[in-house]
């Protein structure tokens, strides 16, 4: 190991040659570096599954929220009624817990870092674990040119609730110009396309990858065990990108939903609720048509914040401010203008979920072959209140789930969804979660077994 | 034979009973170790009487806060400047004074409160305890009663508060009976006001505290607070005699800061696993004030229509104890809170070193 120190330096690049030119690939920090102390097609192609999540802020106002009848053909309250078009592709999931045992009641943070983590906050910069789909898109998004996607509706790059870890926020698609040129832009291969021509670029990036690889296998011999499996590691993740290039080396499988958009205007900044549903529709077609040409199998769209700014006309307190200075209507029972943001949501939900059923794949739809977890940050947000937190799922991922049901939790964790959506996806996993949110408990009763 | 099984069962029954009797005392018992039981706090909060329609109390309804009173003030507002807007009120509400405003601020006007009689005195201006009791003393309620947002259940103060008391350490206040003879009737014991170090023992849910947790002894940073008073059981209510002075740490909005409460005295009910009843005393009205202004920005305040230009008015107005001796204005204002505890085990304070953080 001695001699190994000195001939191993911080700055030793992993060399090779790529047509006669020298390549070279850094390497990752080294033990050996450190002290002593330190269903299917026509064509028999299989459909793919996708798994999405969808977000709304602020939670609900139960009494005319939550439906009076569980199980299928349950009745939609007026501030779920915008849902009736999709009602039957959905589930809908009420008196679900998040518990936060010993950590604080983090307003408008504990509740949606539980649903997508498993895990309660213990502050308000903490985001512990990963989330959902990050786990996710480690089983499903290896095929795609994006392993997932995020993207808001709020124009604000801040606005994401996918992260890899602490320090590693997926930070979403806030323009719709920009996701487009994201999506449709370089780099792009037309799966349906008659044609198709290799990207040079790629190309040379592939070969300085594999030019590389004979030199690191020499190397590995001569580590200690720690730090050969940080240099796999290391090379695991030079591998994904060589698969990537690979995967746009070849020539995509045609998709007969996938039809190359129109390049979108963009939108001016603001949080008014017209605006941001125009915003919302707009960033929802570009993701379900990059989803739809296979270029993710893995997507997040982000409707509005936990702390929800969306404002509406002609009254002067935005979404999260009226949750808490709007008085609750002694006579109607519930908070009206605060309910109106709520509504507005929902309409925004039925219409993501009616563009995933517009899009045909084989004999059925994008919704057909996808799970979508839709989840926000409180049940009553006047009092920050996470017990009886709502959520949705929509579509059937591929035929194994039943939909148009009212599922009554009974104080369960609310991570019981999460976790089947999981193992929907095939996440090998028994359980999920921490503490009194941990489950080994699918919901079973939309599950077609 | 049918007898003879029935005085069996009958037998059976009064053993089981007499175990579960004497198992309930001896948890009871349990829990006093020493001659010693502790309680933390898990709730505190301003005693606030209401009545459904909030009509006896408050005919004249509720109190305008800064959005209101700020359209009323300013019209014209968008052909001003902020400094002769927005900020204007800022300053007003960081260095307030005791000239009238021009709103009408509503106090009080029902019969009605909970509290204490701190002076021993029944005059025209007290209010009268729910179970009839004269002579309470509680000018805090007069100012605050018809604000809504220090209404529960959803008043803000109300429902930031008590949720500070669940997710913070700072303000971990609990109180040690020592010398202790029975729960029901003891005419002297001894009470220990300390600060504690750690979260509280809750349900999984977190929001229900439960008894039998442990604190330590905060003997650093919580030395300036701890107070030590006589009291006596009678029938099951903790008395103690009153506390010079007191301080209180208030934290909301995870914004440390204090009350100051004098001649503060307890009244709980108590049990094995926990204590309820109230704490009152006068408290000094300037830090009372700056307290809620700390703690809450303007934002805050909107949430739950409170000014603090005309709060403070009325705060100065009602205040009736602890003249100044230069002005001759009163410094202190009689108040009451809501206090709910858990019984709890406080490490012994032979473990003083390891709680020196």
């Amino acid at each position: 190991m001695k001699r190994l120190k000195q001939t191993l330096s911080r700055r030793r690049f992993l060399r090779g040659t790529l047509k006669g030119g020298a390549v070279s690939v850094g390497l990752p920090l080294l033990n050996v570096f450190l002290n002593d102390n330190g269903t299917a097609y026509a064509d028999g192609m299989p459909i793919p599954l996708r798994f999405g999540t969808w977000s709304w802020g602020l939670g609900m106002s139960e009494s005319i929220f939550v439906p009076k009848k569980t199980g299928a053909n349950f009745d939609l309250p007026e501030e779920i009624a915008a849902l009736a078009p999709v009602q039957e592709h959905l589930n809908l999931y009420t008196n679900f817990h998040v518990f936060k045992d010993d950590a604080p009641n983090l307003c408008h943070h504990s509740g949606w870092v539980v649903l997508r983590s498993g895990i309660a906050p213990t502050a308000r910069d903490n985001l512990p674990g990963e989330t959902i789909d990050v786990s996710i898109a480690r089983q499903i998004g290896n095929a795609t040119r994006f392993r997932s996607l995020s993207a808001t509706a709020t124009g604000d790059a801040r606005d994401s609730f996918s992260y890899e870890g602490g320090n590693s926020v997926n930070t979403p698609e806030w323009s719709p110009l920009r996701f487009y040129q994201r999506l449709f832009g370089e780099g792009f291969q037309d799966p349906n396309a008659s044609t198709f021509s290799p990207d040079p670029k790629v190309m040379v990036r592939q070969s300085a990858l594999s030019a590389v690889q004979e030199e690191a296998r020499k190397l590995e011999k001569s580590l200690g065990a720690e730090d050969r499996a940080r240099l796999d590691q290391y090379f695991t993740g030079l591998r994904d990108l060589e698969r990537r290039f690979d995967l746009q080396l070849t020539k995509p499988d045609p998709r007969e939903a996938c039809v190359v958009l129109e390049e979108p205007m963009d939108l001016p900044t603001g949080l008014d609720a017209d605006l941001v549903a125009t915003r919302h529709r707009m960033m929802t077609d570009l993701m379900l048509m990059a989803v739809a040409c296979d270029q993710t199998r893995v997507f997040n769209m982000f409707y509005a914040s936990a702390f929800s700014a969306t404002t509406q006309p002609g009254y002067d307190k935005p979404h999260h401010t009226a949750t808490h200075e709007e008085a609750v209507d002694p006579e109607l029972g519930y908070q009206p203008y605060t309910s109106w943001y709520t509504r507005r949501a929902m309409e925004e939900w039925a219409y993501y979920v009616q563009a995933l059923d517009k899009f045909r794949e084989g004999d059925g739809s994008l919704l057909d072959n996808s799970f979508i977890y839709a989840t926000t940050d409180q049940s009553f947000a006047k009092l920050h209140a996470i017990d009886g937190i709502p959520m949705f799922s929509a579509g059937t991922a591929g035929g194994l789930v039943k939909t148009g049901l009212h599922i009554d939790g009974g104080g369960s964790p609310g991570c019981r969804l999460g976790f089947t959506a999981q193992r929907l996806m095939g996440l090998e996993i028994d359980t999920w979660g921490d503490k009194s949110n941990t489950t080994s408990s699918e919901i079973s009763d939309i599950l077609i077994t | 034979m049918g007898t003879y099984q029935t005085r069996r069962w009958l037998a059976c029954v009064l053993v089981l009973s007499g175990l579960l009797i004497i198992s309930a005392v001896q948890a009871e018992e349990s829990r006093i170790r020493n001659r010693t039981i502790s309680y933390v706090m898990t709730d505190l909060f301003w005693s606030v009487y209401q009545t459904e329609d909030a009509q006896a109390e408050c005919p004249k309804g509720f109190n305008d806060g800064p959005r209101e009173q700020f359209e009323k003030l300013f019209p014209d507002h968008e052909s001003l400047s902020v400094e002769e807007t927005q900020l204007a009120q800022e300053i007003q509400t960081w260095h307030p004074s005791t000239e009238p405003d021009g709103f009408e601020f509503f106090e009080v006007e029902g019969t009605l409160s909970w509290g204490l009689n701190l002076d021993g005195e029944v005059s025209a201006n007290d209010f009268t305890h729910p179970d009839g009791t004269p002579g309470i003393d509680n000018e805090v309620y007069r100012a605050v009663g018809c604000i809504i947002g220090f209404r529960g259940p959803d008043g803000v103060e109300y429902i930031f508060q008590n949720k500070a008391i669940l997710d913070e350490v700072y303000n971990r206040m609990m109180i040690e009976l020592t010398e202790v003879d029975s729960l029901d009737n003891d005419d002297s014991v001894i009470v220990n006001l300390y600060r504690g170090m750690d979260r509280l023992l809750t349900d999984a849910t977190g929001q229900k505290v439960m008894a039998g947790g442990t604190q330590r002894i905060d003997y650093r940073w919580g030395e300036s607070l701890i107070r030590q008073f006589a009291g006596q059981i009678v029938d099951g209510v903790l008395i103690t005699e009153p506390i010079a002075e007191m301080i209180m740490p208030w934290q909301n909005l995870s914004v440390p800061s204090i009350h100051v409460f004098k001649d503060a005295r307890f009244q709980l009910d108590l049990s094995s696993e926990q204590a309820t009843g109230v704490l009152a005393g006068y408290a000094d009205v300037d830090t009372w004030y700056y307290q809620l202004i700390r703690n809450d920005s303007t934002h805050h305040l909107s949430n739950g229509q409170i000014s603090g230009i005309s709060l403070y008015k009325a705060l100065r107005r009602l205040a009736e104890a602890y003249p100044d001796p230069v002005t001759g204005e009163n410094t202190a204002i009689s108040t009451s809170l809501d206090v709910k505890m858990a019984q709890v085990y406080i490490v012994p304070p032979d473990s003083r070193a390891e709680s020196k953080r």
